[in-house]
């Protein structure tokens, strides 16, 4: 055996210390998860207007005959859960934030079973909606600073639970200019709602199944119980106009189907 | 031998190159808050513990511009240093030139607030920070974007990675700026030395007499600005107004029994940091002793302490000057808490 020369022992001591002091990758590197059979059930969101899709910029008429063009139409949705007829509950989605501006879909895995119920948070739960930094969230998270953009007020803390703005014009003559801007930010725990659908679904393994979630957005404003006539209730930011958002998040819990 | 001295002088050239990138992390020391020992101790977040690249990489981020959309305004453009922290202004001016509704408030001391901005409604001075750079009034400034637009700058994003071990991001700029703020530690006056350390020769009598009046259950001025720090943190209506147009802390309660509230603002330093109230409508010290003396406006929600006091004018003029002995002319000219180039 030839002995080692110095050149090849100082390449040697290089190249061993550079790996003692490399971060070892592979440590850190998750384990590939293995292809689930479970169920998986696509959640398709939507949103309407008079049963046509909503368009922003597009001019709805209101049961007042009020002429109205849609903005923004956001909205969180949290803790999705199935109710199975023997009374189990399981959570299948714990937040999102859904931008009703254009169709958008969720996948999830599901338990196997028969569901005869479905209920949807509409809003940021308690335990997460304040006193919870922002930026220590991951920025691809729903209550990140970047993924919840314009939905998290700074100064008192807390989520946007739902974004509905707008402009009115309150003639309904054909053409004229929508210069009367309305807005609905509703929040705050006491704001936190929830939608509740009756199903009929059999999740079965390797099976994928869609549930289309239709929000209804005329009825956010539309009667018959305490319709909001935007002439008269047509801002809130929840805390100058505390009434007035529960009455939106009131119907707001309403405005949607799903199957 | 002579082999030996090589292998040596290698393995040292070697172990410095390859373990280059963790030794500013060595230099990166923990540090501890100074203040006095009758203060109560600082509560910190278990994440943002105080350490010398965390507060030198807050200084920087408090002293720059970029954080604002249009490069014009940083943290001291409302809060500079030789007004303990506060502009001067009735109220502030955001990046666009608009004025705000609040009056800038000092900074001095706030590592011990409970509840932050003046309704209280913000649980930690890490997320107070989201408030100013973000309102678009304020500094208009979208965190993502302006952790975008920092982390170009290869000394700040290095200093980030020394401080918090990652990329300058929207995590970083908070607390690195909060850690700085929480170094704003005021408690070097003549009323300190002369209440605290017993030196008698720091007050004249006619300070004495007002710091008698202060403490007085008459005047009770000392209930809600309590010792060491001269506020509860607590929120009142002093009667300011019969209508407020700033609900204060109602906003956040939802109860009308809390409207026209702010909180306590510290009277530390309160020399320095005219205009007075949470909208900045009393110019000066003598006009807001005169609304305490004359007991405010009547309001449902006022609180029952402030009442018609009738001091004479030298009463008044005493407790004037004990409130000028709250000044801490070294904290001002503290350079540390001034930006490099300054």
């Amino acid at each position: 055996m030839k002995p080692i020369s110095a050149i090849s022992y100082l390449l040697l001591l290089f190249l061993i210390i550079l790996a003692g002091c490399g971060e070892d990758k592979k440590e850190n590197e998750a384990p590939t998860a293995p292809e689930s059979d479970a169920p998986k059930v696509i959640f398709q969101f939507s949103a309407t207007y008079n049963g046509t899709p909503l368009q922003l910029g597009e001019v709805y008429t209101t049961e007042q005959g009020y002429r109205i063009q849609i903005e923004e139409m956001k909205s969180y949705i949290s803790n999705i859960k199935f109710y199975s007829a023997n009374d189990d509950v399981v959570t299948v989605k714990d937040i999102a934030l859904i931008n009703f501006a254009n169709p958008s879909t969720i996948e999830v895995e599901a338990p196997v079973g028969q569901f005869i119920g479905m209920s949807m948070g509409l809003g940021v739960p308690q335990n997460i909606n304040k006193n919870i930094d922002p930026t220590t969230y991951p920025n691809n998270h729903p209550l990140s600073i970047q993924g919840s953009t314009g939905m998290f007020w700074t100064w008192n803390t807390g989520y946007i639970f739902t974004k509905f703005e707008g402009r009115c014009d309150f003639t309904g003559t054909p053409g004229a200019p929508l210069t009367d801007p309305f807005a609905f930010h509703s929040g705050d725990d006491y704001n936190y709602r929830t939608a509740n659908f009756v199903i009929a679904k059999n999740f079965e393994k390797e099976n994928t199944y869609t549930i289309p979630v239709v929000l209804r957005v005329e009825k956010l404003i539309a009667g018959p119980d305490d319709p909001i006539d935007l002439q008269v209730d047509f801002l809130t930011h929840t805390s100058n106009n505390p009434a007035l958002a529960t009455r939106f998040v009131n119907k707001l819990a309403f405005a949607f189907d799903a199957e | 031998m002579r082999w030996a001295s090589v292998f040596l002088l290698a393995f040292l050239i070697t172990w410095i190159y390859a373990c280059r990138n963790n030794t500013a992390v060595k230099s990166n020391s923990e540090v501890k808050y100074k203040h006095p020992s009758y203060v109560p101790s600082i509560p910190i977040p278990e994440d943002n513990q105080p350490t010398t690249a965390r507060i030198e990489l807050g200084r920087r981020l408090f002293y720059d511009k970029r954080l604002s959309r249009n490069e014009t305004q940083n943290c001291a453009s409302c809060h500079a240093l030789s007004s303990a922290f506060t502009d001067g202004k009735k109220t502030s001016t955001g990046a666009h030139g608009k004025p705000g509704k609040r009056n800038a408030p000092t900074l001095a001391n706030l590592a011990w607030s409970k509840a932050f901005m003046a309704e209280g409604g913000v649980p930690s001075l890490e997320m107070q920070v989201l408030a100013p750079i973000q309102d678009t009034i304020e500094m208009d400034m979208p965190l993502p974007e302006a952790a975008e637009r920092l982390r170009k700058d290869p000394i700040l994003n290095q200093l980030s990675k020394e401080a918090y071990q990652r990329d300058l991001d929207e995590y970083v700029i908070v607390r690195a700026i909060a850690c700085f703020e929480r170094s704003f530690i005021s408690f070097d006056t003549r009323f300190d030395r002369w209440y605290y350390q017993k030196d008698e020769s720091a007050f004249t009598n006619s300070e004495k007499n007002g710091k008698a009046i202060f403490f007085s259950e008459k005047a009770a001025c000392a209930k809600c600005h309590t010792l060491p720090l001269f506020t509860d943190g607590d929120f009142y209506n002093i009667g300011l107004y019969k209508t407020y147009e700033d609900a204060g802390r109602e906003r956040v309660t939802y109860d009308k029994a809390d409207n026209g509230k702010f909180k306590t603002p510290t009277l530390r330093n309160i020399e320095l940091t005219a205009p007075y109230m949470h909208d900045g409508s009393i110019a000066t010290l003598e006009e807001v002793i005169e609304l305490y003396n004359k007991g405010g406006e009547n309001h449902p929600a006022k609180d029952f302490r402030v009442r018609p006091l009738e001091l004479t004018q030298g009463q008044k003029e005493d407790l004037l000057a004990f409130l000028k002995t709250l000044t801490d002319w070294n904290f001002v000219q503290n350079h540390t808490l001034l930006s490099l180039e300054q």
